[in-house]
């Protein structure tokens, strides 16, 4: 449950009836309910909270998992011009290219399938929280309305969770490429050494909160701009919202890259093997 | 003035001088990318790719105090 506090802070606020929430009564004079920071539950498993937005990742889940047996069904070796094959192998072959390109062949296999399931997650994820279906289906529970599914990217259990796997697994690699180099420039240079072990962990933050960010803020601009001027304009916002979407997801998989090469790359024979940082500059 | 007013003020704040680094960065990026463009057309693709990137990198800053904003905001 992300930011616990808030939670505290909006039970111990003074509601104005008990069937509008905190938040909602907050609101009120402003005539637009902003989403609340934290999902709220939808129902308990013993002390952990089911909330809406685990309930939306599901669906999205479920709709890429048939999308790729979709995609996969009698698969041939040259692709029919207008198949699924051919859509999920274009996609598919983007990725990789960018990886291969700043990798090289070998090392960019090892953290493909990382970069394709971040970046076909979170595009599907961001695209799914434009659909209208997120507002206006709701169930009341203890009083509140509480509405079903949440913009998978707007709550930040997710983006962190993606966050930290991300940082586990490009540690991981950095200790099995590198194992000592990887180690030893956390302490060497005292100082420098010990700025790069907390920029390191910072990494986790800045990922998962720059995603977050953009969706959240992309939600309640586009709340605010339809309460505001309802007619025509919301739909510029969301086809801003739906090139964000996109444009999040290509930051997260780079990112995710580059902390790979950074973390796999070995000074002392990086002549010989030629790489080089996708950004060209180190992104923190 | 209360703590709400407090609040909401605080937030405005944060994110009015939050954006103006920012803004400064995603300026620079797009004159860079721009003077390239100009340079060598041809690698306009590229170069537009990157430009987009390094804009998403400098927006999350502002993306930061955007959040601060709305926590202030929020329980404030």
């Amino acid at each position: 449950m992300p930011l616990p506090f808030l939670q505290q802070v909006a039970q111990a606020a003074p509601s104005a009836s008990p069937s509008i929430s905190p938040e909602a009564a907050a609101n009120a004079s402003s005539g637009f309910e902003v989403p609340p920071l934290a999902p709220p539950a939808l129902f308990h498993i013993g002390s952990l909270g089911f909330t809406n937005t685990i309930l939306y990742t599901y669906l999205v889940i479920v709709t890429l998992a048939i999308l790729a047996i979709v995609c996969t069904r009698n698969m041939k070796i040259v692709a029919a011009g207008r198949s699924w094959q051919m859509f999920a192998e274009v996609v598919v072959n983007a990725i990789l290219n960018l990886a291969e390109n700043s990798l090289g062949r070998q090392r960019a296999r090892v953290i493909f399938p990382l970069m394709a399931t971040l970046f076909i997650f979170i595009l599907a994820a961001n695209w799914f929280s434009l659909l209208p279906i997120i507002g206006p289906i709701y169930a009341t529970i203890d009083g509140q309305h509480v509405p079903i599914f949440r913009a998978v990217n707007a709550d930040w259990s997710t983006t962190l969770a993606l966050a930290l796997v991300t940082f586990a697994i490009t540690e991981f690699y950095g200790l099995r490429y590198r194992a000592k180099e990887h180690l030893l420039h956390f302490v060497k240079p005292i100082g420098v050494g010990q700025i790069e072990l907390v920029s390191e962990f910072v990494r986790i933050l800045s990922l998962s909160v720059r995603l977050f960010g953009n969706l959240f803020a992309g939600e309640v601009l586009v709340t605010v701009m339809t309460s505001l001027i309802p007619l025509a304009v919301p739909a510029v916002f969301l086809v801003l919202e739906t090139l964000f979407g996109f444009i999040q997801a290509v930051v997260f998989t780079v990112l995710c890259l580059a902390y790979f090469t950074l973390n796999t790359t070995s000074h002392h024979v990086e002549a010989e093997d030629h790489v080089h940082n996708p950004l060209g500059a180190t992104p923190d | 003035m209360d703590v709400h007013a407090a609040a909401r003020l605080a937030a405005g704040i944060a994110i009015g001088f939050g954006a103006i680094g920012p803004g400064i960065g995603i300026g620079f990026v797009g004159r860079g990318a721009m003077e390239s463009i100009g340079r060598n057309p041809e690698a306009a693709g590229t170069i537009q790719t990157n430009m987009i990137l390094g804009m998403a990198l400098a927006e999350a800053v502002a993306i930061y105090a955007l959040i601060i904003a709305f926590v202030m905001a929020f329980t404030g």
